[in-house]
């Protein structure tokens, strides 16, 4: 009996020492693995933008080549059909492109619109406007303006009378005032389309941008009815401004970035009243951060608005001021320590030096 | 001559690096206006053509780096965007020579920099 008992303690005792075992193995697999994985993923995503930047880099010398010489020379450059080779690569470059114009005018800038224009890199931006992604729509008629796409205007003009949402009415109609205001302008007096007053605001500002003067009679505008008819009054009160032309309602302002807001106001060929803002904007105050706060006063200080805004307490405006001056700082010092130590000690005792800005 | 361009714009920076070579002059690029210090050191420019707004340090600090800590009178032009009118009177009334507005023709930097170099009679020279 004692024997069988024995025989049995140690038949348990192997059985559990090999689960033991068996139970590290794979807990020390699990670990490998994990390892493995965390080490692949770490090693591709840096691969992915060691890959992006060489794109870029590629990308960038590849266009000063072309503004220096010409479309054909460029064309035989190694790099021109790796940088056309997939979608992404082209979208790179007609990004490059686009920020490189907006910076640029005369010589350079047009050589950079006809090889937009005759290397196909157009097409993708078209492309883009027909998506149903309206990031993509918004992007696509921004690229197409910025290059001055003069060609696309009778496809954007199918593509107005083909739809019915609104918004995407709005991106058109602005992208073909940017680009013809003539004709944009008959396409908004003859498309019956409902004008709010925010956006005939953006119209107006978009054709002092462009400096263009040259309206459909005020006849015609007269002829129509709503927002039409008044869009064409303002139009041409616009030459002359008067008091109050434009009341803004909260409902239009306030769903847009502050920040947007104020640059409009401020660069608005008319003046703008203020309104019911004025109320929409108080009851937001107390409760925005003190950037917002900042933006607020300076969205009613732009609408000359009388109105008496209330003191922000003391603890959220100590809160606020002691967050932003440790952040600016910290952030400030660190930007200066990562380039290069030794300059950044040179920095800090440069800013010492000099008298703190009030 | 010896111009020191600073701009965070790569491909603009690139561009007008090209466009300057082109020209016959030397030139020094910084992405930012805390190398542009430290260039500003090594390389003793002749002349600073600085991007107004730039991360680190932005080019209001480069105008007052150039006039009030190295006291010297080379020209420098601010290159700005139209939206940002009242910065570039602040690097007028720091000591900016004269300033282009974004967009511009890189031959409008050129002439620029012709005529205000044959205008220029140095005064101090870097430390």
């Amino acid at each position: 009996m004692n024997i069988l008992l024995a025989k049995f303690c140690i038949v348990l005792s192997a059985s559990a020492t090999t689960m033991l075992v068996n139970m590290c193995i794979f807990s020390s697999l699990s670990a490998l693995c994990f390892i493995g994985f965390v080490f692949i993923n770490r090693k591709y995503s840096t691969l992915s933008i060691t890959k992006d930047e060489k794109i870029r880099n590629l990308t960038q010398n590849f266009i000063t080549e072309l503004l220096f010489s010409d479309y054909e020379t460029a064309s035989k450059i190694p790099d021109y059909n790796y940088l056309f080779k997939n979608t992404k690569r082209k979208q790179i470059l007609i990004a490059e492109i686009i920020k490189l114009h907006d910076s640029l005018v005369g010589e350079e800038a047009n050589k950079l619109e006809a090889f937009y224009t005759d290397s196909g890199l157009i097409k993708q931006s078209y492309s883009k406007v027909k998506s149903t992604n309206k990031d993509l729509v918004l992007s696509g008629l921004g690229e197409l303006v910025e290059m001055q796409s003069h060609g696309y205007l009778d496809t954007l003009e199918t593509l107005l009378k083909g739809t019915f949402d609104t918004e995407l009415k709005n991106y058109l109609v602005t992208a073909i005032l940017k680009l013809n205001p003539g004709r944009g302008l008959e396409l908004i007096l003859n498309s019956e389309h409902f004008l709010t007053d925010w956006f005939q605001l953006i119209i107006l500002k978009e054709l002092d941008e462009l400096q263009f003067e040259d309206f459909p009679a005020l006849e015609l505008w007269q002829a129509k009815q709503g927002s039409l008819a008044v869009f064409g009054e303002r139009l041409y009160s616009y030459k002359n401004p008067t008091e109050n032309v434009f009341t803004l309602e909260s409902t239009e302002i306030i769903p847009i970035d502050i920040e947007d807001t104020n640059a409009v106001i401020d660069h608005s060929p008319v003046p703008i009243r203020a309104n019911s803002v004025e109320q929409a904007l108080l009851d937001i105050y107390l409760t925005e951060s003190p950037e917002t706060q900042a933006e607020i006063r300076n969205t009613l200080i732009l609408l000359k608005s009388k109105i008496k805004l209330p003191d922000i307490p003391e603890s959220q405006q100590d809160e606020a001021r002691k967050r932003l001056k440790t952040g600016s700082v910290i952030q400030k010092i660190k930007n200066a320590f990562k380039p290069n130590k030794q300059i950044g000690l040179y920095f800090l005792d440069w800013k010492n030096k000099i008298k703190p800005k009030t | 001559m010896r111009v020191l361009i600073v701009e965070d714009e790569v491909l603009l920076l690139k561009t007008l690096e090209f466009k300057l070579k082109k020209e016959g002059y030397e030139v020094f690029v910084s992405k930012n206006g805390l190398d542009a210090i430290s260039d500003i050191v090594l390389h003793k420019p002749d002349f600073v053509v600085t991007d107004i707004m730039m991360p680190v340090l932005n080019g209001l600090e480069v105008v007052s780096y150039v006039r009030n800590e190295c006291k010297s009178n080379i020209p420098v032009i601010v290159l700005s965007s139209a939206k940002h009118q009242n910065v570039v009177i602040q690097a007028m009334d720091l000591g900016a020579s004269d300033f282009i507005s974004k967009p511009f023709s890189p031959d409008v930097l050129v002439e620029k920099i012709r005529s205000l170099s044959a205008q220029f009679i140095p005064q101090t020279v870097f430390a």
